[in-house]
């Protein structure tokens, strides 16, 4: 007994879901830089236990931004995987090449962004601290379980990723026997 | 050495066609194609069992090992 239909159904839907995702992160995230500029108030508020400089100059601002943005545009990269691994399941094509190489960049995409996120925190830090003076700077490092998550799923991925291309070509071979 | 199909010999020994022969064991004429022209990098215990009942004849009599 095989799920071909259950996938199909299921993939379809997902599509729409990470298509809809993908859209209204990009909306939001432009929407809130072009209505809301952040302001160090902003910053003090979002890195709660950071003394932030209230001094901060607008380039360090945007520095702050751009980092913060990093680990978001991995996740639009890694949603767009899951998307087209999804229309891949939704035409059918489960146990392909393609679909094995989808799931290894999805496993990719999810420790980059752990890795993006373990980093950004403490260039952050140091950008919102800056302008204080000497012993009032910080550098923060954190690791929360929700990192791990993200680094443990990012492992899981890459290995199914490699267990799948090998699916696919011993599916391949068998395809070769009548 | 290499094995050879002999599967279009025996099909005309029974005077039978390959579509029928197709429907017969159930797979589809294109792969049984491939199978007469030797395309295919295997043939299943199953399939074999199946066209030998279908032709009433032997695994040796559709299988030949040639030398190259």
């Amino acid at each position: 007994m095989t799920h071909e239909n259950a996938v199909r159904r299921l993939s379809r839907l997902l599509n729409g879901v990470t298509t809809a995702l993908m859209v209204s992160i990009t909306l939001g995230a432009v929407a809130w830089l072009w209505f809301v500029p952040p302001t160090p108030t902003d910053l003090q508020a979002a890195h709660p236990g950071v003394a932030v400089s209230p001094d901060m100059t607008t380039w360090q601002i945007i520095a702050v931004v751009v980092v913060g943005f990093v680990p978001l545009l991995l996740w639009l990269w890694t949603l767009d995987q899951m998307r087209r691994l999804f229309r891949c399941f939704q035409a059918g094509l489960v146990l392909t090449d393609e679909a094995a190489f989808r799931i290894g960049k999805i496993g990719r995409g999810f420790l980059m962004i752990g890795c993006a996120q373990l980093v950004s925190m403490p260039l952050k830090s140091v950008l919102v601290t800056w302008e204080n003076p000497v012993g009032m700077r910080s550098l923060s490092i954190s690791l929360s379980t929700d990192m791990l998550g993200v680094f443990v799923a990012g492992a899981l991925l890459t290995v199914i990723g490699w267990a799948m291309r090998d699916a696919a070509a011993i599916r391949a071979e068998n395809r070769a026997f009548i | 050495m290499e094995i050879v199909v002999r599967l279009d010999v025996m099909l005309a020994r029974r005077k039978m066609k390959s579509r029928d022969l197709a429907a017969e064991i159930g797979i589809t004429e294109q792969n049984l194609s491939l199978l007469k022209s030797g395309k295919v990098k295997g043939i299943r215990f199953e399939t074999l069992a199946k066209i030998c009942k279908a032709l009433d004849c032997q695994p040796g009599d559709l299988l030949e090992a040639e030398e190259i």
